[in-house]
């Protein structure tokens, strides 16, 4: 992916890397004095975190690359819809607010979403979930990583590798040395960053609109935008919500927050992220948009953001830009860091190897298991693997598929560990046969219809009693 | 969100050799209703001289002899290549690729059908509906119950 000219300058482009760079380890060092060493300080910044730091978490792990970058092209390429198509994805904060608040309250002690999963399912299920999140978490780190190198090197010129490279290591190092607390603190800073500058460049991107022109300008050069009843933007207003389900429902990433917060903080917490996050992707989706009435030609629809801010406001716009993209990506790769870390401690190690948490043991795991996934991750960046991409859109019906076991299994005791392992199995082979035989726009959604159905049958046929004081165990 | 794609289009192999082996064109997949359209010019030949971008434009055959335009686009040396969806095309339909203000015809498709007919795609918007609200209700009462019985 390159622009003809980089909107940036490369030395401006290293000095703020240097200086974002050093500013968030810093401050994610400072903010790791208070986690101790302990499993639970590590990983869980103590299980205490308040209401304003937990709602800015969970709005900016999810505000990605892909939400400034992809919710322009969805506009542009399938109009209206697609631009709220991408806004569902919210709906995952949403829903996940009850749930989250049910989670600490059924497992006060418990770590990882794998714990939940292994002590209601047992451990045939246990494992098939444990394959598809790690898959997942590692597919969606190393996009992470990888838009980081191709989006710095688009915006400035400066070569893929140092860009991913630096990226990395930053969220590596505070990760590292701070756990839950650095990645929770620096989340905070970074999401007030993202919302203020794609505010200001929103409204300027509102006032230079010329909504008459740009009503126009689609009449005539792109119709079918203006068209709702377009099926494929249908369509995929359904299967991002459910891809967007399945990814919050399951992952690490929003249990690790559920267990940090209290009950009603966490309620709190998600919801307002939901409420914060909603009008992001619209507003980026309303960028792209704008283009057309601007005369931007737009060659890569994945830099239309970029592409419309350093129009818009010159080098400052660009600036925004690059500002927006590194905290973006910054507040995905900590979090994804410290929550498949914790997998990778509590669900492998202890769980499936028998590595005790003990307290004289648990400082080299967790600090070895975050520079290891950190390295694994910078390798198979370098490699800068095409193959690797698909694999995190091939994700969409595996992570529907585990939307049904999640839920009823969290608010039905009927639900029974052999039909959530056959509805994964179903959903997600019947959702990835539609994903190859029809196209990605159907695949969550099939996945998700197939997994219910199977789940439904299963339990109306094998019910069983599951006792829920046996969570608490976790 | 996290899964839905990373920023940078990449065509497949195959279409790359497509596009490359029959210069401008279109590869055009469509049902009733929806389609999609990759379509490119292999840069060397095209971007010579002081080409810098060019606009291309696609219109549909009408029955009654006439031209509707759908898609315009600009394409340059850096892009040769755009992914995006159209409505409105039928199995059979023929559809121009037009050289910008010139109108020379670049390339003629005929629409094929790829992607599941109109009746299929509301049926699962209908099934997505039914999903979302059984699955708020599934929380929704969840909640309720658990409420109830702790209290």
């Amino acid at each position: 992916m390159k622009v003809e000219a980089p909107l940036l300058d490369v030395s401006t482009a290293v000095a703020l890397l240097v200086i974002f760079s050093l500013a968030w380890v810093a401050y994610g060092y400072w903010l790791g004095r208070k986690s101790q060493g302990t499993p639970d300080g590590v990983m869980l910044a103590g299980r205490n975190v308040g209401l304003a730091l937990g709602t800015a978490t969970a709005m900016a792990t999810w505000v990605t690359s892909n939400t400034v970058m992809l919710a322009p092209k969805f506009a542009i390429q399938m109009g209206v819809w697609g631009l709220l198509a991408y806004s569902t994805a919210s709906f995952g904060l949403f829903l996940f607010a009850p749930m989250a608040a049910r989670i600490k309250t059924l497992m006060p002690k418990g770590y990882t979403s794998g714990d939940f999963i292994r002590l209601r399912y047992g451990r045939p299920t246990w494992y098939l979930f444990l394959v598809i999140s790690l898959i997942y978490s590692l597919a969606w780190l190393v996009s992470m990583g990888m838009a980081g190198g191709i989006v710095l090197e688009a915006l400035s010129g400066l070569p893929y590798q140092v860009g991913m490279t630096v990226i990395l290591t930053v969220c590596v190092i505070y990760t590292l040395f701070g756990g839950l607390y650095a990645v929770i603190g620096t989340d905070f800073v970074q999401s007030i960053i993202i919302l203020l500058l794609l505010l200001v460049v929103g409204l300027v991107a509102v006032i230079h609109t010329d909504y008459s022109l740009m009503h126009q300008t689609l009449i005539a050069q792109r119709p079918m935008l203006l068209d709702v009843l377009m099926p494929v933007a249908l369509l995929s207003l359904f299967n991002n919500m459910f891809f967007g389900l399945g990814e919050v429902f399951h992952n690490n990433v929003w249990w690790s927050r559920a267990y940090a917060m209290s009950p009603q903080v966490a309620q709190k917490a998600f919801t307002r992220a939901g409420f914060l996050w909603l009008p992001i992707p619209i507003l980026a989706g309303f960028i792209g948009l704008s283009a057309f009435s601007a005369g931007i030609p737009i060659g890569d629809p994945d830099m239309t953001g970029p592409l419309v801010a350093g129009t818009l406001l010159g080098k400052t716009g660009a600036l925004f830009a690059f500002l927006v993209v590194f905290a973006s990506l910054a507040s995905s790769i900590d979090s994804l860091l410290a929550s498949t870390s914790d997998l990778l401690i509590e669900d492998v190690g202890e769980g499936i190897l028998g590595i005790r948490k003990s307290p004289e043991y648990f400082y080299l795991m967790s600090k070895g298991t975050v520079l290891g996934l950190g390295l694994v991750v910078w390798l198979l960046c370098s490699m800068r693997m095409a193959d690797l991409i698909q694999v995190l859109f091939l994700s969409g019906p595996f992570v529907a598929s585990l939307i049904w076991p999640v839920v009823c299994g969290l608010y039905w005791p009927q639900v029974s560990g052999r039909a959530a392992f056959w509805a994964i199995i179903t959903g997600s082979g019947l959702g990835l046969y539609t994903y190859f035989e029809i196209g990605w726009f159907v695949a969550s959604l099939i996945a998700a219809v197939t997994s219910l159905a199977v789940l439904l049958t299963l339990t109306k046929y094998f019910p069983t009693q599951f006792v829920w004081a046996r969570l608490k165990e976790g | 969100m996290g899964g839905l794609g990373l920023v940078g289009f990449t065509p497949s192999a195959e279409a790359i050799s497509f596009l490359n082996d029959r210069g401008p064109s279109a590869v055009l997949e469509a049902p009733e209703g929806h389609a999609r359209l990759l379509w490119g010019r292999e840069p060397s030949k095209i971007w010579e001289g002081e080409n810098k971008s060019l606009q291309v434009n696609l219109v549909l055959q009408l029955e009654n002899g006439g031209q509707e335009l759908f898609h315009s686009s600009r394409l340059s040396k850096e892009t040769p290549i755009e992914e995006f969806f159209v409505s409105g095309l039928r199995e059979g339909d023929s559809v121009f690729m037009l050289l910008g203000p010139s109108g020379q015809v670049l390339d003629r498709l005929t629409v094929r059908t790829q992607y599941p007919k109109l009746q299929f795609v509301f049926g699962l918007v209908v099934l997505g509906t039914v999903l979302l609200v059984f699955l708020v209700a599934v929380i929704w009462r969840g909640e309720v119950e658990g409420r109830s019985s702790s209290s």
